[in-house]
């Protein structure tokens, strides 16, 4: 973080200082996601309906970077029970996702996944698994990530833009409307696969 | 329950006690709710817990700065939306 004032060069903020402002505005990640994504879905009008069977995935590049790296090297350095597991948790995804889900009365299943790569086709399957075994009839498949190669991996693949600033896409065979949904889990499988073939 | 203010300070402040890992009687009706210990964390689920025991949904609209004062003035807030609805 870098604190710029008019007419000065940037400065890096030291721990202290970012803690102080952390304060001082009260930033924190999981209420930031979680406005962002319910004001997502709000823009995206779901009907009672939709809303009554619906699954939720949030994926992410960010998160668990750092405390996967530092459970890790705990685990190097220390015994095993003198490493915080809590270290290695994704809260800051799935407190949101929680909330989320209660605030929409959503009955589906959620899930958070964060990593680095193949989020986009990890989440399309979780997704197929679940329509296939009746868990939900959609999903929505969200993404508060700024430009990143989830938003750019799921256009690629959909041909759809995305809501500007957080991306989501309702992934299902069939919309509350009975109509088939641009995003089908099994046509972008198939895509997917096609894409993997033509990389071999 | 009837729906009074009592009662709805009580379950608020049972509420905060849960979410901020506190006794009971360590919550002060008196103060605030960042005086109590509530963060942004815990109060998205305090906003939660308002909507899903009295209906009324802080979620969309905020809750206005008088209502902020004090834990008491809070659940006479809540009383007069609910009641209002």
């Amino acid at each position: 973080m870098f604190l710029l004032k008019e007419k000065t060069v940037p400065r890096k903020l030291g721990r202290e200082e970012i803690g102080k402002l952390k304060a001082l505005y009260g930033i924190r990640r999981g209420p930031e996601y979680f406005f962002s994504l319910l004001h997502a879905v709000r823009e995206l009008g779901l009907s009672a309906e939709e809303k009554e069977d619906l699954g939720l995935i949030y994926v992410s590049h960010l998160g668990p970077v750092h405390q996967v790296r530092k459970y890790v090297d705990d685990l190097l350095s220390f015994p095993p029970e003198e490493c915080s597991p809590a270290l290695f948790s994704h809260s800051v995804f799935n407190a949101p996702t929680a909330f989320l889900t209660q605030h929409l009365s959503l009955h589906g299943p959620s899930l958070c996944l964060c990593g680095f790569r193949d989020l986009v086709e990890a989440s399309v399957l979780s997704a197929y698994a679940w329509l296939e075994t009746s868990c939900c009839a959609r999903v929505l498949l969200l993404c508060s990530d700024e430009e990143s190669e989830i938003s750019s991996k799921i256009t690629e693949l959909t041909g759809l833009k995305l809501f500007p600033s957080t991306h989501l896409l309702l992934l299902g065979e069939k919309g509350a409307d009975e109509k088939s949904l641009p995003a089908s889990p099994r046509l972008l499988i198939e895509k997917i696969n096609r894409q993997i073939r033509e990389e071999k | 329950m009837t729906l009074d203010t009592e009662n709805i300070t009580q379950a608020l402040c049972r509420e905060i006690a849960t979410v901020t890992r506190k006794e009971e009687k360590e919550i002060r009706a008196d103060g605030s709710l960042h005086d109590n210990g509530i963060d942004s964390m815990s109060f998205l689920e305090l906003l939660l817990f308002i909507k899903r025991e009295w209906g009324v949904d802080f979620l969309e609209e905020g809750i206005p700065p008088e209502a902020q004062k004090d834990i008491h003035s809070l659940a006479e807030h809540i009383q007069w939306k609910s009641e209002k609805k």
